[in-house]
């Protein structure tokens, strides 16, 4: 197994692609669950501190439903890779490349693991926002509810909730 | 203007090439060519004009272009070519030199080819020691030089210009001034102001879209609303604070009630410690929000297991950079050296073949790492440390909840206590108490609207300076349109002195000459050029007998009027428009006219031109108008038509 990493010494490798993208359509839902809801006592909090939380969520949502939706024409971008923490997001990111390819080389092709996380991220979203946004009663309750309710969750959790 | 020859070759009557020199001496400046009826004299004329302007001309005034060839060079065969060339000078666009220019036009015509095809026109222009031009390009010079219809009031036929004499021609007068005079560019450029304004205009009525003033009380209204509702604020807070401290002074007032003071201080404690369960709740939900957004790490042990299992089939053998290297020295890991068939290379190559490269091998265990890791730390804890705190929390509403209880027991002890004054206190107290929290949601409420108020006023003013800057641009657009409509009315009264200017010069100009031509002029009083462009003929009664002049006066006015503008616009038109006087030719002279007037003409008519041609049969010119002429004739040719070959040659005489 040789890698090409090194290259043509002529040849500049391309910079791997830094900006995260969602499908322009659930831009909305993004900015609805990382804004607080403006209601009588103005109590709610925004459910997710930022869009990152939000996409991470919904990749690994959609990973579990294996709901795979590549993107279409009309894109938005709506974070930086930086945002990915090297501790947590970024090694789940790299386990969700590798459980969908089986192909240790995907570790080294960051374009290859954001496209993936990508696409189960626009499948999970969705399942977010019914089950965040659209239900009635305070939205972080609602988030402990979708975790607690989550199959392999619950089953994790059985002995311990 | 002055023109200096002309050469025609094949030029209808005109067999093969024939020249003719202008008299173009300042003394001598007359040139007559005479010839009698048909001896080819109007196709001299004819040639003078479809050289400058074209077949046009011809169409107009001949028929079909093809009737220009001769007819023998015709019958000759082969490449027939029809040319006139006429060479003038014209110093309007060379004021510093003496420049020269040489038009042709000329048409080929290849019988052995196709004898009925149409022939093509070409014509050539060349500036002296300058340029050449071709077709459009110097047709356009020429024009420029002097239009067409400029030139038919000085290259005409003398028995067609009653024109503008005869009755209801007032059309023709009117722009033969416009043509001659120039008048018509400064009405041009008047119209053109006119158009810039009223372009100006409409672009002035697509920014201005009155739209500012409006918005600007929209915004007034808003920021009025929001003041308004500030106040409302203060005051509510006021209340607040109010109620606030009359809860305090019942309170204080009842612990001075005998027998309430243990209850009023529990009270006291209990209130102080739900204020701080209140503030433990907000912990305990943003811990609780906390959790729940790494909750996306328990939800990916399904992925963290799969990918922890690919990583553990991984050899984590020795690195691809290391292997390498060994083979490169040809030695063992140990030191010893080995050689291709030694059984170390076979190891190493065996090695090499399952090793993965040395970046990806060190992702790969960082990842292996991270994954365990994250499994070990999070993967469970998370869940755990959500329990945790939804329990605590969960404990705490219970707090609460008795707490509350709690107080409701206090409240009716307090309301069953049979004392007057400490029921009613705790009356107004309950009183108090419910206002506050209705009062601060009201707070709330409003301070809700100043923010959609806020975000409103924010938007309206970016509609206001977007219209501002529109509304700018509309200011500058009006200054513009009024620049331009004010230069444009300036330029209207310009256009009317010029025009009345002109048409009062061309009157008393045209008078003077008139009756220096006529030979009765004494009994004419005055010419008239009426506002409408009428000409008119004043007798001795005060009579107009325009209508009642025989053709030779008519003729002799028209010229007179020809002579007035060609006078006039030499010396009268706006300096920058001066143009250099036009050579007069004319076609038939005289032959209307009566023997005074012949002589009368022959008197006066070389003193308004700078160069005269005349066309004339030998009858028109003779005796006393001959001698007229004769020490101002520069050049005279006679035309002489062979009727066997069918053809006209041109004879010097002078």
């Amino acid at each position: 197994m040789h890698s090409n990493i090194e290259g043509d010494r002529n040849q500049q490798p391309r910079k791997p692609r830094d900006r995260i993208r969602i499908d322009k359509v659930h831009h909305p839902t993004y900015i609805a669950l990382t804004k607080p809801r403006e209601n009588e006592n103005h109590q709610d909090l925004s459910p997710f501190e930022s869009m990152k939380n939000v996409f991470m969520l919904a990749s690994f949502i959609g990973y579990n439903e294996k709901k795979r939706i590549p993107l279409g024409k009309d894109k938005e971008m709506i974070f930086a890779w930086a945002r990915f923490s090297p501790e947590e997001d970024v090694p789940l990111l790299r386990a969700l490349a590798l459980a969908e390819t089986e192909d240790v080389e995907v570790l080294t092709n960051q374009d290859r693991i954001l496209i993936i996380a990508e696409e189960y991220a626009n499948g999970g979203i969705t399942e977010i926002r019914k089950q965040i946004e659209d239900m009635p009663g305070d939205r972080t309750t609602n988030l402990v509810d979708l975790l607690r309710n989550w199959n392999p969750y619950n089953r994790l959790l059985s002995t311990v909730l | 203007m002055k023109i200096n020859s002309i050469e025609l070759k094949n030029f209808r009557p005109y067999y093969g090439k024939h020249t003719i020199n202008f008299a173009t001496d300042d003394e001598r400046h007359v040139t007559v060519i005479q010839g009698v009826n048909g001896a080819g004299k109007t196709s001299l004329f004819t040639a003078l004009n479809w050289c400058l302007y074209g077949d046009n001309f011809v169409k107009r005034n001949i028929g079909h272009i093809g009737e220009l060839v001769n007819r023998r060079a015709l019958a000759d065969g082969g490449m027939v070519e029809t040319s006139v060339e006429l060479r003038f000078t014209y110093q309007g666009m060379f004021p510093d030199q003496e420049v020269e220019f040489r038009a042709k036009r000329e048409i080929q015509r290849d019988l052995r080819l196709d004898g009925t095809a149409r022939p093509m026109t070409r014509l050539f222009l060349e500036i002296t020691n300058w340029r050449e031009f071709q077709d459009t390009e110097a047709a356009n010079w020429i024009q420029a030089i002097i239009p067409e219809n400029v030139s038919v009031h000085f290259f005409f036929d003398g028995e067609k210009i009653d024109n503008f004499t005869r009755p209801n021609r007032e059309t023709e007068v009117e722009s033969a001034i416009r043509n001659v005079l120039k008048v018509e560019e400064v009405e041009r450029g008047m119209r053109h102001l006119e158009d810039v304004a009223s372009e100006y205009q409409r672009q002035v009525s697509r920014h201005a879209s009155g739209k500012l003033k409006p918005l600007l009380e929209v915004r007034e209204t808003k920021k009025s609303l929001r003041s308004k509702l500030s106040k409302d604020i203060e005051l509510l807070q006021e209340e607040v604070k109010l109620a606030k401290k009359q809860k305090r002074d019942i309170d204080a007032r009842l612990e001075d009630i005998k027998g309430l003071r243990k209850l009023i201080d529990e009270r006291k404690a209990i209130e102080s410690e739900l204020k701080q369960f209140k503030d433990q709740k907000v912990e305990y939900q943003e811990q609780t929000r906390s959790l729940a957004n790494q909750g996306f790490i328990p939800l990916a042990k399904p992925v963290l297991d799969k990918g922890l299992e690919i990583l553990r089939e991984i050899p984590i053998g020795l690195p691809d950079t290391l292997l390498n290297e060994l083979l490169d020295k040809m030695q063992c890991l140990c030191g010893r050296p080995i050689h291709d068939q030694s059984p170390e290379m076979k190891t190493i190559k065996n090695l090499l073949n399952q090793s993965i490269s040395t970046n990806l091998g060190h992702i790969a265990q960082e990842t292996h790492g991270d994954l365990k890791h994250l499994v070990r730390t999070h993967v469970e804890k998370i869940p755990i440390d959500l329990k945790s705190v939804l329990s605590d929390e969960e404990e705490l509403e219970q707090n609460v909840r008795m707490k509350k209880g709690r107080l409701e027991e206090i409240e009716q002890a307090l309301e069953d206590f049979d004392h007057d004054e400490a029921n009613n206190l705790e009356k107004r107290r309950k009183e108090y108490e419910q206002s506050i929290p209705k009062l601060e949601g009201e707070i709330n409420q409003i301070k809700g609207r100043i923010q959609e108020i806020n975000m409103e006023i924010t938007k309206l003013s970016q509609k206001i300076n977007a219209e501002k800057d529109s509304n700018a641009k509309a200011e500058e657009l009006k200054r513009y349109s009024k620049l331009a409509d004010d230069s444009a009315k300036a330029m209207g009264k310009i256009y009317e002195l010029f025009a009345e200017n002109m048409r009062g010069h061309v009157q008393s100009e045209t008078e003077q000459i008139f009756k220096d031509l006529v030979w009765n002029g004494d009994h004419f009083r005055e010419v008239l050029l009426n506002k409408n462009y009428e000409l008119q003929v004043i007798d001795e009664s005060g009579e107009d007998v325009l209508p009642e002049l025989s053709a030779g006066q008519r003729q002799v006015l028209s010229l007179a009027f020809i002579a007035a503008m060609a006078k006039v616009a030499v010396h009268e038109t706006i300096p920058q428009l001066t143009e250099e006087p036009f050579p007069i030719v004319m076609d038939t002279a005289f032959g209307r006219l009566s023997r005074k007037h012949r002589e009368n003409i022959t008197r006066i008519i070389p003193n308004i031109a700078n160069q005269l041609v005349l066309f004339v049969t030998d009858e028109e010119l003779q005796g006393q108008a001959k001698e007229n002429l004769a020490s101002q004739i520069g050049a005279e040719y006679e035309l002489e038509f062979d009727r066997e070959s069918k053809t006209s040659k041109i004879k010097e005489i002078w």
